[in-house]
């Protein structure tokens, strides 16, 4: 049988923004508050990161892929220069200044691989980049997709790096007698992702 | 990295409890499986047959999105409303299936029988078989 696979991840020049804000000084991130999930924000399509002299808007936009046999929708993220939502988003009281003047000391990209098997083998299989981690002196700021299937995003605080969770969403895959979804993760310093590339 | 879950009653006009009733009056005009899914089984989706899908496809979603904090999409291609808890609904009035509009269902919650993910297309009378 052949395995169909896919793959949605940063591209090179999202990896270089990111590695761009280490050794900067944090200064916020933006979204609303969810009271009933701890220290999470949430936002569709867009958040804004940002530290002294620099600003980022991380997107989640969808495209198409038919790696599961049919035609659908799936996330896509990406890292930009500048926020011309930022003033906005201070004013309306969007963004998060917790953790502001702590150092950005490493910053890390989530990359899940979830994987169909029906009846133990592997019918497809989809790699991609689910969030990304900034570690501060202080604590750490995970931007993360909220869902396989809608652009919306989460950001979460937590107070070390071993603290920080984040959801695979493998229950968006309904199992069937004989067909099991499974999911892999690796953490992914940006150092390595942007070094030379290789071959 | 392990994974979390949001959860817990709010009073807040955005709960989770608030999307949680929206899909249990939903499920008094609408066809919910036991599994928590509306309409039928399509090729890649939920299918919700009607004589106009586009005004079923508003109606239903002003019923799910009530009480939810409301978004224009990004895009412009659509509107989004979230709850307390990370759940969100997304309406898409035009979608890659001609005069089929969509709406997409993310719950965050376990345990009030209500699928984790859906997506409900919305088509006229006789286009699905």
């Amino acid at each position: 049988m052949t395995i169909r696979v896919a793959e949605s991840q940063l591209d090179r020049a999202s990896v270089q923004q990111l590695s761009e804000l280490l050794g900067g000084t944090w200064r916020l991130v933006s979204g609303d508050r969810l009271p009933e999930r701890g220290d999470s924000l949430f936002a569709f399509g867009e958040v804004v990161i940002a530290t002294e002299g620099r600003e980022y808007t991380v997107r989640s936009e969808l495209t198409t892929s038919d790696f599961e046999g049919f035609s659908e929708e799936y996330p896509e993220l990406s890292v930009h220069p500048g926020a011309e939502r930022l003033d906005d988003e201070i004013k309306s009281g969007r963004a998060f200044f917790r953790n502001k003047g702590d150092t950005v000391v490493a910053i890390y990209v989530v990359r899940d691989t979830v994987s169909q098997l029906k009846d133990d083998e592997t019918v497809w299989q989809y790699t991609t980049d689910v969030g990304i981690v900034i570690e501060l002196t202080g604590g750490a700021v995970s931007v993360c997709k909220a869902s396989h299937h809608t652009e919306a995003l989460l950001v979460s605080f937590s107070g070390s790096l071993e603290t920080v969770s984040v959801d695979d969403n493998l229950d968006e895959w309904e199992d069937e007698l004989g067909i099991a979804h499974l999911s892999r993760r690796e953490v992914l310093p940006i150092n390595e992702l942007y070094g030379p590339k290789q071959g | 990295m392990g994974s979390q879950s949001g959860g817990g009653y709010s009073s807040s006009p955005s709960s989770f409890e608030r999307l949680a009733r929206n899909v249990d009056r939903l499920a008094q005009d609408y066809r919910l499986t036991p599994g928590g899914r509306f309409g039928e089984k399509g090729d890649n989706s939920r299918v919700i047959t009607s004589e106009n899908p586009n005004a079923t496809a508003r109606e239903f979603w002003k019923a799910l999105s009530k009480g939810g904090r409301v978004r224009s999409l990004p895009n412009g291609k659509g509107e989004g409303a979230f709850f307390d808890d990370g759940s969100h609904v997304v309406f898409r009035p035009i979608t890659s299936t001609e005069n089929s509009p969509a709406i997409s269902i993310r719950i965050m919650t376990k345990g009030r029988g209500i699928a984790a993910n859906q997506k409900i297309h919305f088509m006229a009378k006789g286009s699905h078989k």
